[in-house]
């Protein structure tokens, strides 16, 4: 075949329907040396030509951006050797020089078995049974609001409604809650918004103030802030954005043992009862943590004051602040956090039972995952690194490695 | 493309800082070039979605390195031109392709039981040809319809030769793609049968 008569059959190919005949012309002519730079030239000029282009629609794109999302976050969580910086933040925590080197050893010993596993190819043969089987959603927006009479309104992503309640008008737009005071309040009336396992809602309190809930969380509010302060009390995880008013100081009461005075605005608040401390960080502007009644400390922009559950309390500095709120913007976001760490996130994501069977890896964990995925997606990105996986309905169970 | 080389360069960089908003923008600066290339090579949506996600993957795989960095636009058109070879060479062997052809010209001829489904693809396809730009929906209907050379509708349009393969090319990959979301696989009879 002449050149000629390929490039003809390269347009023809392109212009009409090539007979079986001529497409296996083409396909030998083109494993001829020389031929494919031809082939590659013509192909060239579809790639620079605008005219071809225009083809794809938004539909097609989402869906390829759909399918490569959980690919791109799969890289992103190598377990890791810690650095410097985490060392330091350990002995910041009051730990003796030798748990820290106890713990770098872990780590490192951790980390060795990992990457020295990770040069063998190794069988993760369950995968497919686990997505297979019933697969559980991830978390979505849903909530309970109890209204001061006692009375509850479930909530979910796609409810749109307005509650009335005296004088406050409270509006539900897909995953937000919005307060409206409409006229005085008279005497105080309390609302809890409450959200399960498997939830997260963002309510705008009646004074402007944003609060995000993660999944088990609570929020108790007055409707109307009508005392000298706005005080609420929260459970769980809660992220605030409180509004400015310089004449009503914002309080937040925690579990009971731990008031978050709010001079400022942007912080969250980490109150889980099976996490080993109540952890207050400070995004922006300022606030004062009060511990058991106690007069407490004023935090600046990227500190973390933690109440552990043995009741020592300390204050942490260049605190990871986009990790802490990961949370509020779709990730689970992971720092040297150990297996079990990481599986209550997914307990309380998924609304799952974990257990463990045998001994525990040592891995520690570094990175972001999606919220939106699958249980069996994001069980499934974990088996990368080696934790193996038994899942039956709502139940987890590790096995060793 | 309307991104320049210098946002790009920004871009890839922060890409390769592990960013995945640089991958979305990127993404969202190329699909199209991809997409729409792998389409004209392969004329089929499946194919070149598949192909064209490969090779975003593959930037994403390989963001540290200095080619994609020094030179974006080479890396996706060679990565998706091996891909669309590879993927017709293997498509020469495979059964899929010679049954593709067969059922595409045995049933060039209508008989009373294929009767009913192609007047139902050949109004689809009028919806198709309805939506391209009417120079191309032109050339492409004196292609078909009339059965007219390219030589003899560039003198008729008044356009080159070239132009009017361009056209063609451009019409036969939109209307590939538009029969197979609207009519799913029935689509190869139509194409054939309007020569």
């Amino acid at each position: 075949m002449t050149q000629e008569e390929l490039r003809e059959l390269i347009e023809k190919y392109l212009t009409e329907d090539l007979s079986q005949q001529e497409f296996q012309l083409l396909w030998s002519a083109l494993e001829e040396p020389g031929n494919r730079e031809i082939w590659n030239e013509m192909i060239q000029s579809v790639w620079e030509n605008p005219m071809y282009h225009g083809l794809s629609d938004d539909h097609i794109k989402e869906k390829a951006l759909d399918r490569l999302r959980p690919l791109l976050t799969e890289e992103v969580i190598p377990p890791m050797v810690p650095d410097q910086k985490p060392l330091v933040r350990w002995l910041a925590r009051g730990g003796a020089w030798w748990a820290a080197a106890v713990f770098v050893v872990m780590c490192c010993v951790g980390a060795y078995l990992l990457f020295f596993r990770q040069a063998q190819p190794q069988q993760t043969g369950n995968t497919d049974s686990i997505a297979a089987k019933n697969d559980v959603a991830p978390g979505s927006n849903k909530a309970l609001l109890t209204l001061s009479d006692g009375s509850t309104v479930p909530l979910d992503s796609v409810g749109n409604q307005l509650i009335r309640q005296g004088a406050t008008t409270i509006r539900q737009h897909n995953g937000l809650l919005q307060y409206k005071a409409q006229g005085a309040e008279s005497g105080i009336a309390y609302n809890t918004l409450t959200t399960p396992r498997g939830g997260q809602f963002k309510i705008v309190l009646p004074d402007g103030t944003k609060v995000w809930l993660n999944a088990a969380s609570s929020i108790r509010y007055p409707i109307a802030f009508t005392q000298n302060e706005r005080r609420v009390t929260i459970s769980g995880e809660v992220y605030f954005e409180v509004a400015g008013n310089a004449a009503k100081t914002f309080m937040v009461d925690v579990n009971g043992s731990t008031e978050v005075e709010v001079l400022g605005t942007h912080f969250n608040i980490n109150a889980y009862k099976d996490e080993a401390a109540i952890n207050t960080t400070l995004l922006e502007g300022k606030v004062k943590v009060n511990v058991n009644q106690q007069p407490g400390v004023i935090l600046k922009p990227g500190q973390q004051a933690s109440l552990s559950t043995n009741g020592t309390f300390q204050v942490f500095k260049d605190v990871d602040t986009a990790q802490v709120i990961a949370w509020k913007e779709g990730w689970f976001q992971f720092h040297l956090a150990n297996l079990p760490e990481v599986m209550r996130q997914v307990a309380r994501w998924y609304d799952v039972e974990v257990n463990y069977k045998g001994d525990i890896t040592d891995a520690v964990f570094e990175g972001r995952i999606q919220r939106d995925l699958n249980l069996a997606q994001m069980l499934k990105i974990l088996e990368k690194y080696h934790v193996r996986f038994h899942v039956e309905g709502k139940t987890i169970t590790v096995l060793p490695g | 493309m309307t991104t320049s080389r210098y946002t790009d360069r920004t871009l890839l960089l922060r890409m390769a800082a592990g960013e995945e908003d640089a991958f979305n923008q990127l993404f969202n600066n190329y699909w199209d070039k991809v997409y729409s290339t792998a389409l004209v090579l392969t004329k089929s949506n499946q194919i070149a979605e598949d192909i064209a996600q490969e090779v975003f993957l593959r930037m994403w795989q390989n963001r540290h390195k200095t080619d994609i960095i020094d030179n974006l636009d080479g890396f996706l058109f060679i990565t998706a031109r091996n891909l669309v070879y590879n993927k017709l060479s293997r498509l020469k062997l495979e059964a899929a392709y010679t049954n593709y052809l067969q059922h595409h010209f045995s049933l060039s001829e209508p008989d009373t039981e294929t009767g009913t489904e192609f007047r139902q693809l050949q109004s689809i396809l009028e919806e198709g040809m309805r939506q391209l730009p009417p120079q191309q929906q032109k050339a492409f209907r004196l292609s078909r319809e009339n059965g007219l050379s390219h030589e003899e509708i560039s003198h008729q349009m008044g356009v080159s030769r070239a132009t009017v393969k361009d056209y063609i090319v451009r019409a036969i990959a939109f209307l590939r793609k538009y029969l197979q979301e609207h009519a799913l696989g029935l689509f190869l009879l139509i194409l054939s049968r309007l020569k």
